[in-house]
């Protein structure tokens, strides 16, 4: 594996992407606030952050299913060289499943309860693949053999509430590969999961990487999901990128306070000690102070934090941080 | 699967049972029909003729015991009023009820589901505020007071539709439509917030995001998926409905089994009281089965041992 | 060795289930909690872990004496409370209270958190309204809440301020155990280490004993004295916390320390061992050991008869055939 990914054209770009929700009483909470990243072919690519930091709706976004209230205010999103913010809603609808699937956190309500699995599946490559009924079947098969479904025939008859939770998950990334798609979702995948099960679709989802060379957008809360399949993560707080590079360097060198914070506190606290935390609560996204967006919280702020926002650059020519005093934090 | 239809047939048997047994002893315990049935200056003697002729002199229980037994042999019993087999009474009036229940319970589910589902679909329009605000008001309103009204508007003042009586289509219109508002908006209201909510489930998210239009999800998903409560709700207004229809077809001297049970009623009619009632239990009790068996065809979930 | 507090003997809970045509029922049963023997010490923290699904949650409501048990005695103090009523079962209760997972689901949304944590001292009848005003003060700045967030409503409230919330109402009848249905879970990572510390100084400041419930090896690992570890309805092993996290015995405890996804900056742990296959149905669970079709050391004997619990270091005790083996071997 290169990490040489600069030098390639990525499969996903996002520049500058912005995204607004329309609150209560006039308030625009401000989701995404010009966020650019890129994921390379093949790779792995985390998503980390805390609830409202806006990386669920950065993969919205990308699918083009934001919420009502939400809308995109500005940016690009080039997929395989085209912009899919200007694309049409029907071009979009057979972008979706085909080229890019997803995966959602809980598998127990991803699925409608009144069909059976293979049903479900059948009907994703009914709707996107010129097959007949003989070969849809035939496929479908396949499907599940590839996701570690044992029995698969039998399996396809059954109803979602006969089976499992992970099971479940598998059937859903069934689906969401059905179409060999250059690029898969995941939103949380595995927090509804049992730790034992957990471990059991991570793997999945890394095989699927290596066995069909699918990129993968991972959003997740949790460093050790990230830790064990990404290539690259990408820290979130506020709306906002802090940090982005490959998993190691992020790991060894955190380039952000809230990285290392986020790390630090991830863990379980050594025989009677304390776990470190971080204090204070995120911003409120419709009223952001000047400045950093951590600063109120961070641990190593100075004046110029509060007045004026860094922005992320690059500390190796694949590592970057959004921070004033990057090269003066701790491992 | 058919031991379940077994248990719960062997279940409305004794329900039946017990309905009869009761309305038996209600009947009777409401008065005297020898009286009612006999001119004012009877004698002893033609009385006491009447009620031997009719089995009325002996206890209750024994009385019930030969209903019981008639019934088996298919004998339902005479008509005190009519001096007819009282199942050839009921029979008569029977598709005039059907015929109007029927028809507003199918205009209550086509019109409830139709509107229900447009108005979740436009959720926030004015036609969603005003299909919901009449639905609430339709609801509200006692079913009598509706019939009155309409009788007033449209055939006293307007003249289009006939007041009253079983004469073609016309005369269908205002009975069932009356009959059916108050079904018409628990369905609508329900199919609403029932679609409401699986639009915004995970599972729709999911369809979604395989690329399934919007049309498909409706019509194969959301739907399906919204009429199961609609369904139980169907069960429990058939029910209503029933009562509903008494009222009804009393206002509009429509000449089914309702009306033909407030006669009886009124006219201590016992034989056909007993069979008009043990034909509307059985009816209900088995369009509940034919329910809960519905259950089972849209829903994976249920499965009946 | 501190005192023993609370103890189960034996404990069982049954959930029967008839199927079938009247006359021709058969009868099946899940066993949930199958037997179970567990001691809380006073002021210790004891961890109970599992994965969904394996009786956990329902040891707590016996426990908590939401349910009754099926067999089996539960002893607070050295006294049996399983079939306590009136005054002593209402005296058991004010000494052992629970936090949720859900802090969103757990407070009425309809209430001011001023009526949320007094409702407990409200419900026995014994303190004037007075006290019960300091009371709700103390225990808010107990949990480092402002006593002034009383007559607020829980939604003006985050996840982890309604976790501290919960902790206070739990508080407020002066418990002498918590029971934790896993009390992070559901929060943010940041929120997660906040709430893990306040629930440790709590400890160290009340001398409260804890009984946590999670299927959080890592976590239990570090915040316990003493772990057991749960699989359909049976404790398959239990022992002192550093003894299970340092030395597991038994192949499944293994399993789920090796499922655990560690962050440690650093060198990453690249090859996770896993087990494979899913919990099977608790309706009908494998002959013998409940654990041997996802066995990696499965033998003939685990497949028939249920293990034997063999003995290990500092009084753990681990319930595997393998261990027998290598004892005669």
């Amino acid at each position: 594996m290169s990490f040489d990914q600069t030098t390639i054209e990525p499969l996903l770009a996002v520049s500058d992407l912005s995204v607004e929700i329309e609150g209560r009483e006039g308030r625009t909470v401000r989701a995404a606030r010009g966020l650019s990243f890129s994921v390379g072919k093949g790779r792995v690519m985390g998503v980390i952050g805390e609830s409202g930091s806006g990386k669920s709706m950065t993969a919205l976004s990308v699918m083009r299913l934001l919420p009502r209230a939400a809308k995109v205010t500005g940016g690009r999103v080039m997929f395989q060289g085209e912009d899919l913010l200007t694309k049409s809603p029907r071009a979009m609808r057979s972008l979706r499943g085909r080229a890019i699937g997803m995966i959602l956190q809980d598998p127990s309500v991803s699925l409608d309860p009144l069909y059976s699995v293979g049903d479900q599946i059948d009907e994703a490559l009914r709707m996107h693949a010129r097959m007949g009924k003989a070969e849809r079947h035939a496929r479908a098969v396949e499907l599940l053999t590839s996701v570690g479904i044992p029995s698969p025939e039998d399996r396809l008859d059954q109803y979602p509430h006969e089976m499992s939770g992970g099971m479940l998950q598998r059937v859903v990334a069934a689906i969401a590969i059905a179409l060999n798609p250059a690029l898969l979702i995941a939103d949380e995948p595995t927090t509804a999961l049992d730790p034992t099960i957990q471990v059991q679709v991570l793997d999945l989802l890394a095989g699927l990487r290596d066995r069909l060379g699918i990129s993968i957008l991972l959003i997740t809360h949790d460093f050790g999901v990230a830790a064990h399949i990404c290539d690259d993560i990408m820290v979130m707080y506020a709306g906002e990128v802090v940090e982005m590079g490959p998993v190691r360097q992020i790991f060894d060198r955190p380039a952000h306070p809230y990285t290392r914070a986020l790390m630090h506190s991830s863990g379980a606290p050594e025989g009677g000690n304390r776990l470190p935390t971080i204090d204070g609560s995120p911003p409120d996204l419709a009223d952001l102070p000047p400045g950093c967006a951590f600063a109120q919280r961070c641990p190593m702020v100075q004046p110029r934090c509060r007045a004026e926002a860094p922005p992320r650059r690059a500390l190796t020519p694949d590592h970057s941080a959004a921070c004033w005093r990057s090269e003066e934090i701790p491992a | 699967m058919l031991n379940y239809i077994l248990k719960r047939l062997g279940l409305a048997a004794i329900t039946i049972f017990g309905v009869l047994l009761l309305i038996f002893i209600a009947a009777r315990a409401s008065g005297d029909v020898t009286l009612l049935m006999l001119p004012q200056d009877a004698t002893d003697e033609m009385i006491a003729a009447f009620r031997a002729q009719h089995g009325l002199d002996q206890p209750v229980i024994v009385q019930f015991w030969q209903f019981l037994m008639g019934m088996l042999g298919g004998d339902f019993g005479t008509s005190l009023r009519y001096q007819r087999p009282a199942i050839e009474v009921i029979l008569q009036r029977l598709p005039a009820t059907l015929e109007l229940t029927l028809s507003a319970f199918g205009l209550a589910l086509v019109l409830g589901v139709t509107l229900g589902m447009l108005s979740a679909y436009w959720r926030g329009s004015v036609f969603d505020r005003v299909i919901r605000v009449v639905a609430i008001m339709l609801q509200s309103m006692p079913g009598f007071w509706l019939a009155i009204m309409a009788i007033l508007v449209f055939a006293v003042t307007l003249g289009w539709l006939p007041t009253s009586g079983r004469n073609g289509f016309l005369s269908l219109i205002m009975p069932a439509v009356t009959l059916a508002t108050f079904p018409l908006s628990g369905i609508l209201r329900m199919t609403r917030s029932s679609i409401l909510e699986t639009i915004e489930s995970e599972y729709v998210k999911f369809l979604r995001i395989k690329g399934v239009p919007e049309s498909t999800i409706l019509w194969r998903h959301a739907l399906r998926n919204a009429l199961i409560p609609v369904i139980a709700l169907c069960g429990l207004q058939l029910g209503n409905l029933m009562g509903g229809a008494v009222i009804t077809e009393t206002i509009f001297n429509w000449p089914g089994l309702g009306s033909l049970m407030i006669e009886s009623f009124v006219s201590r009619d016992y034989p056909v009281i007993q069979v008009g009632v043990l034909f509307i239990a059985t009816m209900l009790i088995l369009l509940n089965l034919a329910v809960d068996l519905l259950f089972c065809v849209v829903d994976p979930r249920i499965r009946y041992a | 060795m501190s005192d023993l507090l609370l103890e189960t003997r034996n404990l069982s809970k049954h959930f029967f289930f008839r199927k079938g045509l009247p006359f021709a029922r058969s009868k099946s049963v899940i066993r949930s909690v199958d037997g179970i023997n567990l001691q809380v010490r006073a002021g210790q923290t004891f961890g109970l872990v599992g994965e969904s699904g394996c009786g956990k949650s329902t040891t707590a409501r016996l426990l908590l004496r939401l349910m009754e048990p099926t067999e089996g005695e539960i002893l607070f103090d050295g006294a049996p409370v399983h079939q306590a009523t009136g005054p002593a079962l209402n005296a058991y209760r004010s000494n052992i209270q629970t936090v949720f997972q859900d802090p969103y689901g757990s407070l009425n949304p309809r209430m001011k958190v001023r009526e949320i944590i007094a409702e407990p001292m409200i419900a026995t009848g014994r303190f004037s309204r007075t006290q019960i005003d300091h009371r709700v003060a103390e225990l808010l700045e107990l949990v480092n809440l402002s006593p002034r967030m009383a007559q607020q409503g829980p939604h003006e409230f985050s996840g982890g301020q309604r976790q501290r919330i919960a902790i206070a109402r739990a508080l407020a009848l002066n418990p002498r155990l918590l029971i934790l249905d896993e009390p992070v879970s559901a929060l943010d990572v940041s929120v997660r280490a906040q709430i893990l510390n306040l629930l440790a100084d709590l400890q160290d400041e009340l001398g409260l004993a804890y009984f946590m419930i999670s299927h959080h090896l890592e976590l239990v690992a570090s915040m316990c004295d003493w772990i057991a570890v749960m699989y359909l309805g049976r404790i398959v092993e239990q022992g002192p916390a550093r003894q299970i996290a340092d030395n597991p015995r038994h192949p499944y405890t293994k399993a789920l320390f090796a499922s655990a996804l560690t962050v440690n900056p650093g060198p990453l742990k690249t090859e996770q061992r896993k087990i494979e296959g899913e919990v099977p149905s608790p309706l009908n669970p494998p002959k013998g050991c409940h654990f041997h079709p996802r066995c990696p050391l499965a033998m003939d004997v685990c497949r028939q008869v249920a293990p034997p619990s063999v003995p290990g270091p500092d009084g753990s005790v681990a319930t595997c055939h393998a261990l027998t083996q290598s004892v005669a071997a």
